[in-house]
């Protein structure tokens, strides 16, 4: 890492947006750059980066959006490649987005962004809040104390942003000193002998951040100090601080920060009128309730599914009966009969599937998830669940991926990085993937609900749910590292923006897009290839056993084979090979029931896996594969052997 | 005479931090500890506890801001009523 990058032309300008999570810096990220965006991951992190390009009198201007974070520590990748960016990348300014309702917490985040050195502007945002609170802020005074501009905002109304943007585009073109924020007397004269033993190095950020990141004992800054004496040195100033103050050295650091937050905020921030009453904690009084809280959780939830596959099978439905009217003059084209069934089977239906079979479900869930997630509830709904998923080692957090999973499986696992650590976040996507996403709801609405009965279905979700709690135990038994806690802002309830919904909903349905979808295609052309070759004999023979387990005819066994390329795959292929949709003639109700469970565990499906696969490498993802498959197994014998007792 | 900690304090009750417990065996601090110092509980800080339902988090106003602590941890903070 740090290695410094040539810096960059005057004919184009970086910019960065740095800031606390919940501060608002997405809503600006919006507004600098209108719709001309990409996302893309940090080389080598789990850290999505997100950029925007504008162009103003001539000048190329490029916005990028850092992670919300809370400090510059190596506690998670996400801080790791804000200040990796900040260092390395040199952006030509930072624009730090303050919370002014939070000022005291923000300044904490803020000042060690000063500590970098880079050219810095503040963003004061939010400053309706903060008046709603009954405050102001003296923004001179505030000024003068970091050394840097501020400018009050309210992004979400757009005041303050064309001003804020203004003067961070005038700050390039001035030299810039660098604005140290200063600490405590003991702890500034060691800063400096630290700083003079470093004097010979040449660092990508200031001299100063370095040896406060060393006197921290940073990992990742250690390994840039070759000489052994400057580490001793480190040591013995360390400790003669952590001897006068009577605390750890990380922990006499963040309270010179916070000291130093603490002197300037009650210097600055001025109580105005009476507090407005925030419905906050008056709603969540509600909404946190033991009782009342789980019930209302349960209740969104069931709305959101009732909404989604309400709507989803109407928009699938008429997206399928679109495409059935394409179907008539393509197959008069002039072409060989058997290219064109393999092109519409094999190519056309594919992207048919991927777009009017699980798109119209997955894309109104994730609306719907973002919807929650920028009005403030996720976090309450990781408040909630907490005590429970502690019972599986993971925390409040990690219940978001799984409800992510019943749209598709394929975000989730992505979804999963909102967790720290990769412990977690492999317990989490196993879990995930046992989840019936909305493919596999469709299966069990098609098959088991409609000709066993609803109640069956839900006899399925809820043995599903008893079997991903029994694998989550399990698997926290089993996986080596301890369980950790949960630490996590309750933000504010705020009326959601839009854009950020839609924006939020994009990043979700991307990965569907961009990963899932091609790889739906080409594995549908693969199943066609197989058909055409007349090669399902063959691979009839080999499920016989497996079919032997289940109690299912092998036919039937054979279409969960294409259920691993995608999971609704199994109904139609019943359909297909059966040449009828009533498949109360073609199984028995015990076999229904078998199959209807074995598909919503036995296996994730092809994108899934290739998921797995990029998040956690080849072995994991092979290792979570077989494992879901051989206990898939045993359980669909036991349901099987179950059934024919009673 | 057991310590009171973060975890056993009645909502809408003022405590001030005395200490962390570290686990047995640990000269490190742990990193959720600095983590939550990160995010504002230190030494001395007044906290003011929002809510505690005795299962579950417990949610804390600190420094101006709140947060939801989960229950572990939060009975690693040896804190003293106050007011």
């Amino acid at each position: 890492m740090l290695n410094p990058k040539t810096s960059s032309d005057n004919t184009s300008i970086t910019i960065a947006l740095a800031g606390n999570a919940n501060v608002g810096k997405s809503v600006i990220f919006n507004q600098l750059t209108g719709g001309n965006q990409i996302i893309g991951n940090w080389p080598g992190k789990t850290v999505e980066i997100q950029e925007g390009y504008i162009e103003k009198n001539g000048t190329k201007i490029r916005v990028v959006d850092l992670p919300g974070i809370y400090s510059l520590s190596t506690y998670s990748e996400e801080e790791i490649v804000t200040r990796e960016f900040i260092i390395n990348e040199k952006p030509d300014i930072v624009i730090v987005v303050v919370d002014a309702s939070a000022l005291y917490r923000n300044l904490f985040f803020l000042l060690q962004i000063l500590e970098i050195g880079a050219r810095t502007v503040v963003a004061l945002n939010q400053y309706d809040m903060l008046e709603r609170d009954g405050f102001e802020i003296d923004v001179d005074k505030l000024e003068e104390y970091l050394g840097v501009s501020v400018i009050k905002t309210i992004a979400t109304k757009n005041i303050g942003l064309k001003e804020l943007f203004e003067r961070a585009l005038n700050e390039v073109k001035n030299p810039y000193t660098s604005k140290f924020p200063k600490y405590g007397k003991e702890v500034e004269e060691r800063i400096k002998i630290l700083e003079n033993a470093l004097k010979n190095y040449n660092f990508p950020a200031s001299t100063r951040f370095i040896a406060i990141k060393l006197l921290e004992h940073d990992t990742e800054f250690e390994k840039l100090i070759k000489d052994k004496s400057i580490l001793e040195l480190r040591d013995k100033l360390a400790s003669e601080l952590e001897e006068i103050h009577g605390e750890s050295i990380k922990t006499i650091i963040i309270q010179e920060r916070y000291a130093l937050a603490s002197r300037i905020t009650s210097d600055v921030l001025k109580k105005k009128k009476k507090k407005v009453v925030d419905f906050s904690n008056w709603i969540d009084d509600i909404l946190l309730n033991p009782v009342i809280g789980f019930l209302f959780l349960m209740l969104i939830l069931l709305f959101m599914f009732f909404v989604v596959f309400k709507f989803g099978s109407f928009l699938s439905n008429y997206i399928g009966s679109l495409f059935d009217l394409l179907k008539k003059p393509f197959m008069s084209l002039n072409l060989p009969e058997k290219l064109k069934v393999f092109l519409w089977d094999g190519v056309i239906d594919g992207i048919v599937a991927a777009f009017g079979i699980v798109l119209p479900y997955i894309a109104p869930f994730y609306l719907l998830l973002s919807l929650l997630e920028d009005s403030g509830y996720l976090a309450r709904i990781a408040f909630l669940t907490d005590a429970f998923m502690h019972k599986l080692g993971i925390h409040g957090k990690a219940f978001i991926p799984l409800i992510e999973s019943f749209g598709c499986n394929v975000p989730a696992i992505m979804g999963t990085r909102v967790l720290e650590r990769r412990r977690d976040r492999i317990i989490v996507s196993i879990l995930a993937t046992l989840v019936p996403c909305s493919a596999r709801s469709v299966v069990v609405f098609g098959l088991v609900a409609a000709f066993l009965g609803p109640i069956y279905a839900v006899l399925i979700y809820a043995l599903d749910f008893v079997f991903i709690f029994v694998v989550g135990l399990l698997l926290n038994r089993y996986i080596k590292g301890t369980p950790t806690g949960l630490i996590m802002e309750m933000p504010r309830y705020r009326k959601p923006v839009p854009y950020v919904i839609l924006k939020q909903t994009w990043i979700r349905l991307k990965e569907f897009f961009t990963f899932a979808t091609p790889i739906i295609v080409v594995s549908n052309a693969i199943m066609e290839i197989l058909i055409l070759l007349n090669l399902l004999p063959y691979l009839e023979m080999l499920v016989k056993p497996f079919a032997y387990i289940l109690g299912l005819p092998p036919l039937a066994t054979l279409t969960l084979v294409f259920g691993a390329l995608r999971k609704e795959l199994t109904l139609i292929m019943l359909a297909t090979f059966y040449k009828t949709t009533n498949f109360a003639s073609i199984l028995t109700p015990k076999q229904i029931f078998v199959y209807g469970f074995f598909t919503m565990i036995y296996i994730p499906c092809v994108a899934t896996i290739a998921m797995l696969k990029r998040e956690f490498g080849a072995k994991t993802a092979t290792l979570i594969t077989l494992f879901e498959f051989v206990l898939s197994m045993l359980l669909g014998g036991l349901l099987n052997i179950v059934l024919w007792l009673i | 005479m057991k310590r009171l900690t973060l975890a056993d304090v009645e909502a809408n009750k003022k405590v001030k931090v005395i200490d962390f417990v570290l686990p047995l065996h640990h000269t490190h601090i742990p990193q959720y500890i600095i983590r939550l110092q990160e995010m504002g509980v230190l030494r001395g800080d007044i906290i003011e506890v929002v809510r505690n339902s005795r299962v579950g988090p417990i949610e804390i106003k600190v420094k101006g801001t709140n947060l939801a602590i989960g229950r572990g941890i939060a009975s690693k903070v040896i804190v003293e009523e106050i007011g």
